[in-house]
């Protein structure tokens, strides 16, 4: 993996390299003094990996950055930055996958090139992995941000917040937006978050507005055009669904809020998808269609990979708790985690063959003990729908 | 600041009302005058009394009013100049919340490189020790008089392991970036605390350069990426007698319309820089404090305003129009030195700040 980083102050970049140096990593790295170098030296070598920091003199990091994403949008993209101001993060949102806050120690620059190495193997395909990287703002629903918008005017902040977050929970693009947003270090925690209430909290209720107010206006246009492709809406329904079933399922209170968020989330990959390459899921719709097996299993037969994958990839660049990036790469795959015990990717896949109706395996259910729980909560669900 | 800045407006406008009204009462007191001259000199006496009685009884209220109106005067011109210096104190708190995103910046790119340079020192360390114990071993057994081969091997595994060419070039290094990153640490904390460390209200001799000089490095993140600051001082000035506090703020305001004039005049993205630069002579019985930037310049149409209150080019929220009407009171009334600009649009600015040597 070849990891680059760019920054005015030589004195940063050669301690950088120092500790490196040191781990001893199998990284090919380079440290280039501007952003006229550095684009200089990708014209060069295809790097994997760019960790910018933001104010310097002549080209500054966003517009090194809006260039790396134009240009090679494969291309990790990570600030690093000692300005730990709103407007800077702001600004931010649609350029970089994660933003790292000076002083930033060590082991979490380390863990955080060594997580994006894990991911790449997660989703080797570099087609799939620039279709996820390339993705500034995911889809919503068309009434989302107008609903958004029209929320909290004359009311007290702490309603309107307490309303923005209900309505956010329903959006699964919005509510990694905001969970990106909220686990970077630009918010002074080293910890990430998996609860958009926490998240709130974290940014505080004037920045979320201008967040929302944002990424409103830059949301993709949404919808594909194509036919037979899932609508935005559509997509949302099940996913809300999934959380709801997925975080009643889950058995101990604190698990059910995770449980959520990675029901929500988990299929974020097809929303990638529908805003980057509708066709793709047309042809594996079709191939799902034609040899009557479920969507996931026909992506992989066309792509090699699904968009389970694809949505933990983007997810994981965004730098989301660790639980939830797993929980929705393996959430048709429960077999793929280490654990024998039922726990948050087991959770969101009982969830999913539920809402759509997939017939787990029996061998699968017993493995994880989840007879009893699959039935009473399929036999809940069918009671709901009659 | 907003807040201090509108109370000072409201009072000005009181101020204004309170004048007028006196000056309404004048003239009802001269029109009474002239109509009591006016009867006395007509009317048969006893009517003359009469009127005249009336007259004092009107003009003696009036004078009670305008007694207590003095009052009411003197209280707002009071009020007025305490708010006054609550202006400058704010405007300094403003200007200092406008820099504090950039003295952050300042403080945490350094810690940034000490720190991954300690860890990396920490690291080299243990390695190190590791060859010593090593290296110890093997000086035991010499000394025993029996040398293993592993003995001997060991020391070179550990030799290998601790990459000792690397760490012979890059550990003094390391050790001098983390020095020099503590010491700009440490200066701009000082800077930060002489900047914002009240001085009194007494005129104090200071090295005038010592001020320029700290307040230069508490702005340093407003103009390092777009000037290069130069400071051409005359060493042989004698210490200046001043007010601390204000003469600094006068310097960060000055610095910071220079660093704003040379932003402006640079192309969006390009790696030029402009100059800054900071120059101190005696002149006469003066010292004279020259900053000259190559920035955009004053625009012609609004040179002769540039020292009012409330007047700002600046987008709302980035200046509140008060510094350089500020740096005037600071100057001239609080020090009874001058402050002028020579500029040309499109070449840049010099502000000459003249105080004087003693007094």
């Amino acid at each position: 993996m070849r990891v680059m980083f760019v920054d005015d102050e030589v004195r940063v970049l050669e301690a950088i390299e120092r500790v490196l140096f040191e781990l001893e990593t199998d990284w090919e790295t380079a440290f280039l003094n501007s952003g006229e170098l550095a684009l200089t030296e990708l014209a060069r070598v295809p790097y994997d990996v760019l960790i910018s920091d933001l104010r310097m003199p002549g080209m500054d990091g966003v517009s090194l950055l809006t260039r790396v994403a134009e240009l090679y949008p494969r291309i990790v993209r990570i600030v690093l930055s000692g300005h730990s101001d709103e407007e800077a993060a702001l600004k931010m949102v649609h350029v970089a996958h994660q933003f790292l806050a000076k002083p930033c120690a060590a082991e979490t620059l380390y863990q955080v090139i060594a997580r994006t190495q894990a991911l790449t193997q997660l989703l080797p395909d570099r087609k799939l992995q620039t279709l996820a990287a390339q993705i500034g703002t995911l889809p919503s629903a068309a009434r989302f941000h107008q609903e958004l918008s029209a929320l909290g005017e004359g009311s007290e902040p702490g309603g309107a917040a307490a309303a923005m977050a209900r309505l956010i929970k329903q959006d699964p693009g919005m509510t990694g937006k905001l969970l990106q947003v909220a686990s970077s270090a630009f918010f002074n925690s080293s910890a990430s978050v998996a609860d958009v209430e926490a998240a709130i909290m974290r940014l505080g209720f004037r920045t979320l507005r201008n967040l929302t107010h944002t990424l409103g206006s830059a949301a993709p246009t949404r919808g594909s055009t194509m036919p037979g492709a899932p609508a935005v809406e559509a997509l949302q329904a099940r996913a809300l669904s999934i959380a709801r079933l997925a975080s009643s399922m889950a058995r101990l209170p604190e698990d059910a809020s995770a449980a959520y968020i990675a029901g929500l989330l988990c299929d974020v990959g097809q929303l990638v998808l529908i805003a980057s390459a509708p066709e793709r899921l047309y042809v594996a719709q079709a191939e799902a269609e034609q040899r009557g097996v479920p969507a996931h299993v026909a992506e992989r037969s066309t792509w090699g990979a699904t968009h389970a994958e694809v949505g933990a990839y983007l997810l994981g660049l965004w730098g989301l708790p660790f639980q939830i990036v797993e929980a929705v790469a393996n959430h048709h795959a429960p077999e793929r985690g280490a654990s024998e015990r039922l726990g948050l990717p087991q959770l969101v896949w009982l969830a999913a063959c539920i809402v759509e109706g997939e017939e787990p395996t029996p061998e699968l259910l017993s493995r994880f003990g989840a007879e009893d729980l699959y039935a009473t909560h399929r036999r809940s669900v069918a009671e709901g729908e009659a | 600041m907003a807040q201090a800045a509108d109370s000072m407006q409201e009072l000005l406008e009181q101020v204004a009302e309170l004048t007028r009204q006196l000056t309404s009462r004048d003239k009802t007191i001269d029109a009474l005058m002239r109509r009591v001259e006016i009867s006395q000199a007509t009317r048969s006496s006893y009517l003359a009394m009469e009127q005249s009685l009336t007259m004092e009884r009107v003009v003696g209220n009036k004078t009670a009013e305008l007694v207590e109106q003095k009052g009411r005067l003197a209280k707002a011109l009071d009020e007025l100049r305490l708010t006054q210096a609550k202006l400058l104190q704010a405007q300094k708190l403003e200007a200092i919340g406008q820099l504090a995103a950039g003295i952050a910046h300042e403080v945490n790119t350094p810690t940034q490189y000490v720190t991954d340079n300690v860890s990396f020192l920490q690291r080299a360390f243990d390695k190190l020790l590791k060859l010593v114990e090593a290296q110890s071993q093997l000086t035991e057994g010499v000394r025993a008089g029996d040398t293993t081969p592993q003995a001997l091997e060991a020391v070179d595994a550990a030799r290998k392991l601790t990459k000792l060419d690397y760490l012979t070039r890059q550990v003094p290094r390391a050790i001098e970036q983390s020095l020099e990153g503590l010491g700009q640490i440490s200066s701009i904390v000082k800077a930060m605390k002489e900047f914002s460390h009240p001085s009194g209200a007494e005129k104090q001799p200071f090295d005038i350069h010592d001020i320029i000089e700290s307040t230069s490095i508490v702005a340093k993140n407003e103009w390092k990426y777009v000037a290069e600051l130069q400071l051409d001082f005359d060493w042989n000035l004698p210490p200046v007698l001043l007010l601390r506090n204000e003469f600094s703020q006068v310097m960060l305001n000055l610095i910071v319309n220079a660093s704003h004039a040379i932003a402006a005049s640079l192309p969006p993205g390009s790696a030029g820089k402009g100059k800054l630069l900071i120059s101190t002579k005696a002149v006469g019985k003066y010292v004279e404090v020259r900053v000259t930037d190559n920035g955009v310049g004053i625009p012609e149409a609004v040179r002769a305003r540039v020292f009012e209150p409330f007047f700002t080019t600046k987008e709302v929220g980035k200046g509140s129009g008060q510094g350089l009407a500020i740096a005037y009171s600071v100057v001239v009334d609080k020090h009874g030195g001058s402050i002028s600009f020579e500029s040309n649009t499109g070449q840049g600015t010099t502000f000459i700040v003249s105080l004087p040597l003693s007094e």
